[in-house]
């Protein structure tokens, strides 16, 4: 909001008497200002975070992106700038965060899905309307499974610990989601049996992205991706115990 | 040597990395800090320039602002938090005005320098003029000549109105009770000048810090503390004489350096020992025929020495540190003895009468309380400042510093104010300023100063024809409005304060009377310290604005840079 007003006061004072063409900035100018404030706030409130537990402030800058870098008790330097803030933005990158690539397919079916609905009665519910497939609130392997090719039916595992996921890992193919939905191959099986196999092969690409991983914030992530997985698989498991 | 170009950018990183850290304490509805130090070590605090001060900054430019902020902390005793807010808020402004220019890279840097000419120009042009004219008249006087107990109520309002920025919420009514009570019960005067510059200078032999005990334990005590206990205690309730020395009762031989002393035989040693316990009982006898029941040492004496008070009934407190003992003098107004070996000359002149001395027990330790009869009007006082842990302690201890600090700069007469213990470099010349202020000026807290100031700067942009008065005026105006922003942003949101603001501004141009701005009590501030930490901010930005590139050298290259240079003038 400063920056705002100070593009528009000096933009005023500095003009010379005779240049008075000045425009105020446009909608799109305002929101480029506004979504660089809020970055710069965003850096600005990491770097106090990280001062107040005890980093340094060095003296050089990212090579990158010009932040102030920091550097840790361990002597490890650290951009919050390239490592928090760009990692957020991955965040909606569908190729790298299977939530992500969750929201777009809900948006690609619902937009496919708008004209058969019953005009005047929107439909709230963030769900599915296909039959027979899962919420999306259940477990995230879902749009991956509607995804991927059909997979050979295994033996689910007995424990949520990480043994068995890098065994399931090992047993499974390549874990990276297609973009090419097989809808049709999960309805002839039972729903559950689906779900778990879509669970696994994201428990397996969550591993083998953890093990890539080089940030703190993707690898908090991944790994309440895993945690999710393991306890979708144990109510699967109760589910099919009933 | 590695070399970096430093422009705006850089200097707003840093202030605003420092401004995220202090936005969450500020004001009355700011929270505590939790804050890890260099050792390890995890305290918390509401106190920004103890937050600050143990943040691990290697990059020069924040050091700089440290050394800045510091420096007026010394000074003005206040402002820790406001000095980052209104700097960033500044520096904010100067890089949005360098880049609307269009003028970027070298440009940049010339439009910086330019902004940095007017920031360290505009207190003598324009700011001195504006309080003058129209901040002053704005202002109550903090003593009231005719009433005293007014004068006690604004200072109590104004010991709020610090408080509530720098402890808890719950406490600061009852810490500016206590802080204003304690100068008062100094002096019978309204306005005892003398006080108010003895209280903070010497504030550390004042008061005693008291940990594990609850915040409201703390309380005023008549007299001094000297915080030690007694090596011989011979008790009285009588008024009685007490002696300051800073030398040992029991004397040697008077010989040379250099000298020598034999001793061949046991009737020798025996007749050695002997001699020097006859000295020190004539040396102690000489003393009881001047009543002197109270020995204080500034050295360790003798088993013989406290042998022979015990016998003769005087308590000896030893081991007093130099400051305690020359307040004690200060306060007797005697002066300490250091003849060595010369006992005859302890006259009236180091004999100091003292109304009480018994032993006071402070938390796990025990101390010595010797009280002073009225001189000269004043009678002294001094604080028990209790906290539950170190830390909050500490915290409280080191608002009651400042905020006698800041009393004393409130109520000092017009003129220069040179800071103590300003640093070279940046901080040069930093904390001079000239004030405008009449003595004892103070405005409604919540903002008043800075609404004011921004108002009337707006309005002296305006009536001005030169281009570069009117962008320093508009900037520092915009970059005012910060500080008060950010205090109600916590207690409720933007609304707030755009509604507290509105209404000011409506007040004033119907010419109403400045009351209180707020919904809460009417605290007050001073405005001698709002100006010396704004022209503070103004001399740190302007500083800072005209860096324009960092060489970074190694204390081993400079070694040895003056070692070639020593040699080459040996040659």
């Amino acid at each position: 909001m400063c920056d705002s007003i100070f593009c528009v006061l000096s933009r005023f004072v500095f003009a010379e008497d005779e240049d008075l063409e000045w425009e105020p900035p446009s909608e799109a100018e305002m929101k480029v200002l506004q979504a660089r404030r809020e970055r710069q706030d965003k850096i600005s409130k990491l770097m106090g975070d990280y001062l107040l537990k005890g980093y340094k402030m060095l003296g050089e800058c990212c090579e990158r992106c010009e932040t102030i870098l920091l550097q840790d008790r361990q002597k490890k330097n650290y951009c919050v700038a390239c490592q928090e803030l760009d990692s957020d933005v991955d965040k909606d990158n569908p190729a790298l965060n299977a939530q992500a690539a969750l929201s777009q397919v809900r948006e690609r079916q619902l937009a496919t899905q708008a004209p058969l609905q019953v005009n005047g009665a929107p439909s709230s519910s963030p769900s599915l309307s296909a039959p027979g497939l899962p919420r999306p609130e259940h477990c995230e392997g879902a749009a991956s499974a509607m995804r991927g090719p059909p997979l050979v039916q295994s033996s689910p595992p007995t424990s949520v610990s990480g043994a068995s996921a890098s065994h399931v890992a090992a047993s499974l193919n390549s874990s990276q989601p297609t973009q090419s939905p097989s809808v049709g191959a999960c309805q002839t099986r039972h729903p559950a049996v689906c779900a778990e196999e879509a669970l696994l092969q994201k428990l397996r690409w969550a591993t083998q992205e953890l093990q890539q991983c080089t940030s703190v914030e993707g690898s908090i992530q991944l790994c309440g991706l895993i945690r999710s997985c393991a306890d979708s698989l144990r109510s699967l498991k109760e589910l099919q115990l009933l | 040597m590695q070399v970096q170009r430093v422009g705006p950018r850089t200097l707003l990183q840093v202030a605003e990395a420092l401004e995220a850290i202090v936005c969450r304490c500020v004001g009355p509805h700011g929270g505590q800090v939790i804050f890890t130090k260099d050792t390890g070590e995890v305290s918390i605090s509401r106190d920004g320039r103890r937050v600050l001060a143990s943040l691990v900054l290697d990059h020069p430019v924040a050091r700089a602002l440290l050394g800045c902020l510091l420096a007026h902390c010394n000074t003005a005793g206040d402002g820790a938090k406001s000095f980052v807010l209104l700097l960033a808020a500044l520096l904010r402004g100067t890089r949005a005005a360098c880049r609307a220019q269009g003028k970027a890279g070298p440009h940049g840097r010339l439009a910086a320098q330019q902004v940095s000419r007017w920031l360290l120009s505009f207190q003598e042009e324009v700011l001195d003029g504006v309080m003058r004219d129209h901040i002053a008249p704005h202002t109550t006087a903090l003593f009231s000549h005719t009433s005293p107990a007014e004068s006690r109520a604004r200072v109590r309002r104004l010991m709020e109105g610090f408080f509530c920025g720098r402890v808890n919420a719950a406490h600061s009514k009852f810490l500016a009770e206590i802080a204003s009570d304690f100068c008062f019960r100094w002096t019978c005067k309204p306005d005892g000048a003398d006080v108010l510059r003895l209280v903070p200078d010497r504030f550390p032999e004042l008061h005693t810090a008291v940990t594990g005990l609850p915040i409201d334990r703390s309380h005023i005590l008549q007299g001094l503390v000297i915080h030690r206990d007694f090596a011989v205690h011979c008790p009285t309730d009588r008024p009685l004489n007490a002696l300051a020395i800073s030398v040992p009762l029991q004397t040697s031989l008077p010989m040379e350096a250099d000298g020598t002393l034999i001793i061949t035989s046991s009737l020798q040693l025996c007749s050695f020992g002997s001699w020097v316990a006859d000295n020190i009982e004539r040396t102690v006898t000489s003393l009881k025929e001047l009543q002197v029941k109270l020995l204080l040492s500034s050295v360790k004496q003798s088993d013989l020495v406290l042998y022979q008070a015990k016998r003769a009934g005087m308590s000896v407190v030893e081991c007093v540190s130099q400051e305690e003992l020359s307040l004690f003098c200060l306060l007797a107004g005697v002066s300490p003895f250091a003849d060595l070996g010369f006992w005859e000359g302890v006259g009236g002149k180091h004999v100091a009468a003292v109304t009480f001395c018994q032993p006071v027990v402070l938390g796990a330790h025990r101390y010595v309380h010797v009280g002073f009869p009225e001189r000269q009007g004043y009678l002294p006082h001094c604080l028990v400042l209790c906290g539950p842990v170190p830390g909050l302690t500490a915290q409280c201890v080191s608002a009651f510093g400042d905020a006698f600090r800041t009393l004393q700069r409130t109520s000092e007469s017009q003129g220069r104010a040179f800071g103590r213990d300003a640093e070279e470099g940046l901080t040069d010349n930093l904390v001079r300023s000239e004030t405008s202020a009449r003595p004892g000026a103070v405005l409604p807290v919540g903002g008043a100063f800075e609404f004011l100031l921004h108002h009337y700067l707006w309005k002296h942009s305006f009536e001005s024809s030169c281009p570069e008065t009117k962008m320093s005026c508009r900037l520092v105006a915009e970059a005012l409005l910060n500080v008060p922003r950010q205090l109600y942003l916590r207690h409720n949101g933007h609304g707030h304060f755009l509604k507290v603001r509105t209404n000011f501004i409506s007040c004033l141009r119907h010419q109403e009377v400045v009351g209180s701005i707020t919904d809460g009590p009417e605290a007050l501030e001073s405005l001698a310290c709002k100006y010396q930490l704004l022209a503070s901010v103004l001399q740190c930005a302007g500083r800072l604005l005209s860096v324009d590139t960092l060489i970074y050298t190694t204390a081993l290259g400079l070694r040895d840079k003056s070692n070639r240079d020593d040699e080459d003038d040996e040659t």
